[in-house]
């Protein structure tokens, strides 16, 4: 079942957590809503479970108007970052609870109690089913939980921050977890996290969120490859965001001693623009090496701060102008002098200075 | 040995001697039956006045002061249960003033106050009865009542009562099956509290209920008031027995955080 919000709008006095949002989630997939924490995308969650009421706007499932209709009968289910679980009950107690509610019999609890975990992969120890959920480890009560949630076939699977309070190995294997069960009951699930990575590994659609407002919605290779705003592009990955501006020809970009060559749509002579490039684009050539001839590339001049290894690749720190920008290169280099080399096709440039906050 | 240990070992016998001292006077008192100056200790001892107590008036005092108590409590409760829960989860207007007003009559001194309620009682005809002895006791109990209990539902996650509201049980629902079965140890913690405050309750107690309703504290100021020190001695052990069980079973339930989220209320 498709959900779709309409000019959703939501404010916390003078605070605007949703600035007008109009979003379609697609039947049966699974929609990952990414952005910041305070981006509003929790909010939206919430609007849609029905625990918050928005100011203005419209909340469909399918074709059904939900916007006044009480959580109580939205047939969604959450699970919450904190599993939620109530430990009061047992594992059985808890996943039941909501079929108890729905006045299922006795057998059919049963069995249903027992398939949800079994599809959770929670059928571990005979009496699983008798203990309380604090004696599990947090991957095992979220598992709890998201059985817990889908044991009622709920029509939207709403999952808020489920994998932040785990830790990374435990992470790793739940996404994988999390997206296989999604496939296999192929309910309509929203996903919201911070995390770029989960957001790109797991969704069908990533929706980027930045203050109450959608910056960008496509596939995960389409918000990677090509962010549409300076805001994405920074956000999804090691980035370096680099204050430029427009010189008086309009077709040069001056940025910390480099020039690049390109017409910027919404920017003219003397306007700052914002110029990106991943990390991981880039490399550091050293002084006296040259670079081969005839490819479009931008060169930076700077000294070379810093190296560390972070596993993959060397992190190079390397100050050119003003600015500090980050080199992740395979291969060690020795400074202090350095260029560092960027496809000019690998450099975004939008219009409008880079907010502070994008500032190392 | 070390000279931590000493010194150690020296704190512990100076805090026995400060906990235990005035309490071995009291147990000396209870069996003393002929002690006179200058003897370092009594003459005669026996069971005399533990008999005498037993039989007089103090078991219908113990048995008052308890009734009073229990009533105490459970009123306070049906008042305070759904009143924290409200304060502690919606957006009450005035949520800070209605705390206040709760915390009022402690911030004055108690004799002034309970003297201005007890004249108010007469006048309602209930005073020097137990119903106005359960009201003056009210007042003090229900400012523990309140702020714990209001301590203990915000203690409690939402998103426990989310996650229940969510798979479609109704707000009262909710209450009954999360909310108020995970206060539980913070309600009963509250109650031995309001049920202990009741049964040692003095100032007010004398005030409205003397000399018709007679509670342990009372009786034992009668007691001393009458240089009876060795029945004062043994209300005052008596009353120390009920206090020791229940902050025992106290100190099992209350949990550390329901006290640390008193201030942030």
């Amino acid at each position: 079942m498709e959900v779709r919000v309409e000019n959703l709008r939501k404010s916390y006095g003078k605070v605007e957590a949703l600035r007008s949002v109009s979003l379609s989630f697609e039947d049966r997939g699974l929609t990952a809503i990414l952005g910041p924490s305070g981006c509003g995308k929790t909010t939206l969650l919430r609007c849609i479970a029905g625990f918050l009421e928005p100011d203005s706007g419209a909340i469909y499932f399918g074709s059904d108007n939900v916007t006044g209709v009480s959580p109580q009968s939205r047939g969604t289910a959450m699970v919450f970052q904190n599993y939620a679980l109530w430990p009061h009950m047992s594992i059985y107690d808890n996943v039941a609870y909501g079929l108890r509610l729905q006045r299922a019999g006795k057998d059919e609890v049963n069995r249903r109690v027992l398939e949800a975990l079994q599809l959770v992969e929670m059928m571990i120890a005979p009496d699983i089913l008798e203990r309380k959920p604090t004696a599990l480890s947090g991957g095992q009560q979220q598992r709890v939980a998201l059985a817990r949630a889908l044991v009622v076939r709920p029509k939207v699977l709403l999952l808020d921050e489920p994998l932040s309070n785990l830790d990374a190995k435990v992470r790793q294997r739940l996404r994988v977890e999390v997206r296989r069960l999604q496939r296999q009951v192929g309910i309509t699930t929203i996903y919201v996290t911070h995390d770029q990575e989960e957001a790109l590994s797991m969704a069908d659609r990533v929706v980027v969120m930045d203050q109450g407002v959608v910056r960008q919605v496509g596939t995960p290779e389409e918000i990677y490859r090509s962010p549409t705003t300076a805001f994405v592009a920074e956000f999804l990955g090691v980035t370096n965001v680099l204050a430029g501006h427009v010189a008086a020809d309009g077709v040069t970009v001056a940025v910390s001693g480099a020039k690049v060559t390109r017409r910027i749509e919404g920017a003219g002579p003397g306007d700052a623009v914002t110029v990106v490039f991943k990390a991981d684009a880039a490399s550091v050539v050293e002084a006296g090496v040259s670079l081969p001839a005839g490819t479009d590339t931008v060169l930076f001049e700077g000294d070379l701060v810093e190296v560390f290894f972070v596993g993959s690749v060397y992190r190079h720190y390397v100050s050119a102008g003003d600015e500090m920008i980050l080199v992740d290169d395979a291969a060690r280099a020795q400074g202090p002098r350095v260029r560092v080399a960027v496809p000019a096709g690998e450099l975004q440039i939008y219009p409008g200075a880079p907010s502070t906050e994008h500032k190392k | 040995m070390t000279r931590v240990k000493i010194v150690r070992m020296i704190l512990i016998v100076v805090a026995a001697f400060v906990i235990f001292g005035p309490l071995s006077s009291l147990v000396i008192w209870s069996v003393a039956e002929k002690w006179f100056w200058p003897n370092v200790l009594p003459q005669e001892v026996g069971l005399f006045y533990w008999g005498k107590v037993f039989q007089g008036r103090m078991v219908q005092a113990l048995e008052v002061g308890v009734l009073i108590a229990v009533v105490v409590t459970a009123l306070s409760l049906v008042m305070t249960v759904p009143l924290g829960y409200v304060l502690a989860r919606f957006n009450v207007p005035f949520k800070a003033l209605i705390l206040l007003i709760f915390m009022l009559p402690q911030a004055f001194p108690q004799l002034p106050v309970f003297a201005n309620a007890t004249v108010y009682l007469y006048r309602a005809n209930m005073g020097g009865k137990v119903s106005g002895v359960i009201l003056i006791h009210m007042v003090g109990a229900l400012v523990y009542a309140v702020w714990t209990m209001t301590a203990v539902f915000k203690s409690i996650p939402v998103s426990l009562e989310e996650a229940a509201i969510n798979l479609g049980a109704s707000r009262l629902r909710t209450f009954w099956d999360v909310s108020l079965r995970l206060a539980l140890p913070g309600i009963v913690a509250s109650a031995l509290l309001i049920f202990l405050y009741s049964l040692d309750e003095f100032t007010g107690t004398l005030l409205v209920g003397s000399p018709f309703v007679l509670t342990l504290p009372v009786f034992m100021y009668n007691a001393s008031q009458g240089y009876e020190l060795p029945v004062a001695s043994i209300t005052a052990l008596l009353l120390m027995v009920p206090g020791v069980v229940l902050l025992l079973l106290l100190e099992r339930y209350l949990k550390a955080e329901y006290l640390s989220s008193f201030g942030r209320i």
